[in-house]
């Protein structure tokens, strides 16, 4: 289903399987296809529209090896047909600067991993509730 | 600390230039009395000779005096012989109190003496025959009288007198020209060493700052240094806590959030010890989140830039409760605060933490069963507020209350109070950082009384 694809840029497999297990278990819309790190992401997104679908929402983490989320998400805003994409960052990362500069790259929103399994099924529920079925996306999704 | 040589030497230099100058001035103070005193001696010379000469003169006048009353005897012809004649008198007393310093002359003016009063006592002779006698008789007495070789007698001794002054004086002047001489010299040496001393004495200091310069450079460098080499090291440390935040926690979440999928999913493949296995995984997994959550904390707190500003507690013990707010519900916890709450000088995300941290502790420590009752209030001692939070849990002994304040400190299995062991030395930490104290009243079984003293914002004093 168009923009019902949610790209997971996660390189922890537990956390990938975790947020499937969310997704499955509570029978959410969003349906998630995950790389491990921040090239994948970009052969994905370049390969997107072509070949695979185009995500209605990313889900990004900043702790990458290769290449981190930083560097992905100010790639993607340089892409004259994938920059209007958006990019929800989920890390285990509070640090206020790094908060600040996600939003100086064009992050659209900023969420924090929790450490129990019930607040992953919360982040779970409100990603798919919000950015999957509430949120209207850019005309590129649905392409 | 390494003094430059050139100081030293130069102050002793110093030193020395202030004695040379010391002794030129006394050189030069005695040189000028020799002056003085020997151009004194040589006009007492000139004094004498004159009076030597005034004093001849008036002997010739007196006979002049006497001749002219022979030839013409009126009475007030008489006058300049007997001027002429207390003239010698009074010129012999000065001259005799003149030489008196001079044995040799005293006793020619002693020789002398004598033959001028004689001399004088026949000019006094011709004058008398002349009133008694006349003209005639007196002209016998001349002709007859004193010779001509007595007259150049008395000559020949003012002659030797004169001379003998002469000679005084030609030794005084050379004595008075050598002193000067003396003198002279003596400023010119003194005044040259002075100045040859003071020339290096100036090189040694313009070379000593040099120096100094040169040192003051080379402390900056190593101060510029040190502090890129601290900078990186804080670079360093920050890079640790960041990756400890991240990489570190990673597993954890895999852990527990895994640990609790099984217990979910698979519960009904579990038996009570497969439950009881994986709970403790997941516990043992939260516990060691709640560590590293500290540890970051901790590090936060002890690393972060301190900048005090005035901070309203009472704003703060708000912030602090509202972040405690659904464990103090869950606890049932009783928290009353004494407003208002005086200004502080802090940094208020620190003072926030450790009121959090001391509130969560007074909340924590609760007698099993008893709701906790914890009371915030504010002392005021002379520029210092004491924030004391009163609970009424546990309490500590007294030989436990100064450790409690250290890292990793527990008195507690964690089985009984959850904790990353760190809560109180983030509050310590805090608490130094920004210049305040913190200890505890507290007695075993009967609550416990921590309380934190920051200065008092000077533009914020506390009205109640």
């Amino acid at each position: 289903m168009p923009g019902k694809m949610i790209l997971l840029v996660e390189d922890d497999p537990n956390d990938v399987l975790l947020l499937q297990r969310a997704f499955a278990r509570h029978q959410l819309a969003g349906n998630i296809h995950a790389v491990n790190n921040g090239e994948e992401a970009i052969a994905y997104l370049n390969d997107a529209r072509r070949s695979r679908p185009v995500p209605g929402v990313i889900l990004l983490d900043l702790s990458l090896p290769r290449l981190s989320g930083f560097e992905v998400l100010s790639w993607l805003r340089q892409q004259p047909l994938l920059k209007p994409l958006p990019v929800v960052v989920l890390t285990s990362s509070k640090d206020q600067g790094d908060v600040d500069r996600a939003y100086e790259l064009g992050a659209n929103s900023y969420l924090v991993k929790t450490s129990n399994l019930d607040g992953t099924v919360d982040v779970a529920r409100l990603v798919d509730s919000y950015w999957v079925l509430l949120n209207r996306k850019p005309s590129i999704c649905e392409a | 600390m390494l003094l430059p040589r050139g100081i030293v030497s130069a102050n002793l230099l110093l030193m020395v230039l202030i004695v040379l100058l010391a002794v030129n001035a006394l050189i030069s103070y005695h040189s000028a009395r020799t002056v003085i005193a020997n151009e004194n001696r040589v006009s007492h010379t000139y004094e004498v000779l004159g009076d030597i000469e005034a004093m001849f003169s008036s002997v010739k006048d007196a006979q002049r005096g006497a001749r002219g009353f022979v030839l013409i005897p009126q009475e007030q012809f008489l006058a300049p012989f007997d001027r002429a004649k207390s003239e010698y008198l009074r010129r012999f007393e000065v001259l005799r109190e003149l030489m008196a310093d001079n044995p040799r002359q005293q006793s020619r003016l002693a020789a002398f003496n004598p033959e001028v009063v004689e001399y004088l006592n026949y000019l006094d002779r011709e004058v008398v025959t002349r009133r008694m006698h006349g003209f005639q008789a007196a002209e016998a007495l001349i002709v007859n009288g004193y010779t001509t070789d007595r007259i150049d007698e008395l000559g020949k001794m003012i002659d030797e007198m004169e001379g003998e002054e002469r000679s005084l004086l030609a030794y005084r002047l050379a004595q008075t020209r050598r002193s000067i001489r003396t003198a002279a010299i003596n400023f010119a040496v003194a005044n040259a060493v002075a100045i040859a001393l003071l020339v290096v004495a100036f090189i040694l200091i313009v070379r000593g700052a040099r120096h100094r310069q040169r040192y003051a450079v080379e402390l900056e460098d190593r101060v510029q240094q040190r502090t890129a080499e601290l900078e990186e090291a804080n670079t360093a440390l920050k890079a640790f806590t960041y990756s400890v935040s991240h990489d570190l926690r990673a597993p954890l979440r895999g852990m527990s959030g895994l640990g609790k999928a099984l217990l979910e999913d698979y519960a009904d493949r579990l038996d009570d010890m497969g439950r009881r296995y994986v709970t403790g995984i997941v516990g043992a997994a939260r516990k060691m989140d709640a560590l590293v959550d500290g540890l970051l904390l901790f590090s936060r707190v002890t690393r972060t830039k301190i900048d005090l500003q005035p901070v309203d507690l009472t704003a703060a013990v708000h912030e602090a409760r509202g972040q405690l707010a659904a464990d103090l519900e869950s606890q049932n916890a009783h928290i009353s605060i004494r407003e208002p709450l005086p200004w502080v000088m802090a940094q208020r995300n620190v003072l926030v933490q450790v009121i959090a941290n001391l509130v969560s502790n007074a909340v924590k420590f609760r007698h099993q069963g008893v709701a906790p009752q914890v009371t915030i209030w504010a002392e005021k001692p002379v520029e210092k507020v004491r924030l004391v939070v009163k609970d009424n849990g546990i309490g500590i002994a007294p030989e436990h209350q100064e450790r409690i304040f250290g890292a990793f400190e527990r008195l507690h299995a964690t089985e009984s109070f959850e904790g990353s062991g760190l809560g109180l030395a983030i509050v310590r930490a805090g608490l130094e950082r920004m210049g305040g104290k913190v200890g505890v009243n507290s007695e075993l079984g009967r609550g416990s009384e921590f309380w934190l003293e920051l200065p008092m914002a000077k533009e914020h004093r506390y009205a109640g």
